[in-house]
């Protein structure tokens, strides 16, 4: 599926610049310890996350990632949407928590 | 809340087959006449009785074997021809709700209970048994949960004085991650014995746990002093430095100043100290970088708190 | 669901201290890595789902209210955690999905997130 489409789904809300919407996203990962994330995720997922500083750009951008979504309606901070701009990973935001947005990705198909 | 169903259900589970059976069981041997069977039954007014061979569990004979023989017509015979061998057994230390089960499955009188280890007979039990055993114990629970009740909802009543202060006071240890936290869930099991409203009580734990967490994380430890009256939780928290340099901004949601061994513990997300003031209805911080930080937090409880 | 179900849905191994603990009736979840995030939020959820493997976590639940911990990827609790979960009354599940697959597999089971009460303010 591509980012576009999930977007639209789970109406998810764009905050960086990013024109890359037509990445595919192949699979998801769940998590906010930083280290976590860059040792268990795989490439191509989209990350869900309540994290909102600029590291989060760095790590989904090592691990090639899709895009971050941000939980609980969070804006990401100045510096990081500055940095995703950069580095062109788009940064997404939902007013559903964890769960509830990890649970309708699921459902959409996508796997972990 | 817990119904009296659910306390039912988990009583046939924590009981055992020995805290129901009876222990002084009258037995007979294989040798013995049904003549002496006839009159031990009627006797002591048995249903079933166990057959014993040396310390072995021969077999068992109830009192449908006994009125076979005397439909026979009650000539002279011996146990051992009468009996049922190898019966169905439990052992002492199964659960209740096992014996239900077996009770359900087989439709027995009875069931003679052996001690796993040894395999000797040590009780038997009958349905009535299972009946008695489950009401004695939730007769004994309902009991020390109305003591319990009484005693909390009149603990400050039964006192007799001009001002009632209960106080309470921990150490906490800096860097103790693993401790943590320990201070706050004792206190809010203090709180339920002394009858306080659950909210009030969930309230008070959640802020004196941010509390308690922050002088874990942040400082080389303190005292956490719990003071109770009649009208309110006061919970003093004081650390020995190195205290907070702008307060103002700590207090702001999503301000920390978290080490990352503190975020990849999950904490420090700067929660802290706008969660203690959102849980408290009285909340003061001073702080200097040579005495420390003091934190007071005060929770009121109420005066609809006799439940 | 009750809690049984959920262990089974997760392939959990299950530590608690009385069998009734996993007739609990379970709605609503929350996932998060910090405690504080689920401390300060109005509603309790029935369950907890975590990456973190720590003590806090029990204590999270216990001072919070929260019937059940889910310790996700495999992370094993040490026989201290278990020991305080069964002593706080809070039943510990430890699974070896991952936090996203453990969500979505309740999610698609029925579990659903807890609503809240109010729209939060958004710190930046």
């Amino acid at each position: 599926m591509k980012l576009k489409e999930m977007m639209d789904k789970l109406g998810l809300e764009l905050k960086s610049d990013s024109t890359a919407l037509d990445a595919e996203v192949q699979h998801a990962y769940t998590g906010d310890i930083l280290s976590d994330v860059m040792s268990h995720a795989k490439e191509g997922s989209v990350w869900i996350t309540l994290q909102t500083h600029r590291n989060i750009v760095s790590v989904a951008s090592l691990k090639s990632f899709a895009g971050i979504i941000l939980i609980g309606g969070r804006q990401p901070d100045d510096d990081t949407l500055k940095k995703a701009n950069d580095e062109n990973i788009p940064i997404l935001s939902t007013a559903m928590k964890t769960f509830e947005i990890t649970g309708r990705l699921y459902e959409l198909g996508i796997r972990g | 809340m817990e119904t009296r169903f659910d306390k039912t259900a988990e009583i046939l589970f924590e009981l055992k087959v020995e805290d129901a059976m009876k222990k002084d069981v009258i037995t007979v041997g294989p040798g013995d006449t049904m003549t002496m069977l006839n009159e031990a039954m009627s006797k002591h007014r048995l249903s079933g009785v166990p057959v014993i061979e040396g310390d072995r569990l021969a077999g068992i004979i109830s009192i449908s074997d006994l009125i076979a023989w005397l439909m026979s017509g009650g000539k002279d015979s011996l146990v051992k021809d009468w009996m049922v061998k190898e019966p169905q057994c439990l052992f002492s230390d199964q659960p209740l709700i096992h014996a239900i089960k077996r009770f359900d499955q087989l439709r027995f009188g009875r069931f003679p209970v052996l001690d796993r280890e040894s395999g000797k007979l040590v009780g038997i039990i009958t349905n009535g048994d299972i009946i008695l055993g489950t009401l004695r114990k939730l007769e004994h629970e309902y009991n020390e949960e109305e003591v319990r009740q009484y005693r909390a909802s009149h603990f400050f009543q039964d006192i007799n004085a001009d001002r009632i202060d209960l106080s309470l006071s921990f150490t906490i240890a800096g860097k103790d991650f693993e401790n943590a936290g320990n201070a706050s869930t004792t206190m809010k099991k203090n709180l339920k014995r002394l009858g306080i409203r659950p909210e009030i009580i969930r309230r008070t734990a959640i802020a004196s746990y941010e509390a308690e967490m922050n002088m874990v994380i942040y400082t080389s430890g303190g005292t956490m002093t719990f003071n109770i009256d009649s009208e309110k939780i006061r919970i003093v928290a004081k650390d020995s430095g190195p205290g907070i340099e702008n307060i103002e901004l700590a207090m702001q949601e999503g301000y920390t100043t978290a080490e990352p061994w503190v975020r990849e513990l999950g904490f420090g997300a700067g929660m802290g100290l706008p969660n203690i003031k959102k849980c408290s209805d009285f909340m003061d911080i001073q702080s200097t970088p040579v005495t420390g930080t003091t934190v007071t937090i005060e929770i009121i409880i109420g005066a609809d708190n006799e439940a | 669901m009750i809690l049984q179900e959920a262990i089974a849905i997760l392939e959990a191994e299950a530590h608690y201290s009385k069998a009734h603990q996993l007739k609990e009736v379970i709605r609503t979840a929350r996932a998060s890595d910090f405690m504080s995030e689920v401390l300060i939020e109005d509603s309790v959820p029935d369950i907890l789902l975590t990456g973190l493997c720590n003590a806090q976590v029990i204590r999270t639940a216990s001072v919070f209210g929260i019937k059940a911990v889910i310790f996700v990827r495999g992370k094993l609790a040490s026989r201290q955690m278990i020991d305080l979960a069964v002593q706080e009354n809070v039943v510990l599940m430890c699974t070896d999905y991952s936090l996203y697959t453990s969500c979505g597999k309740l999610y698609s089971h029925g579990i659903r997130g807890v609503t809240e009460k109010k729209e939060k303010s958004v710190s930046k």
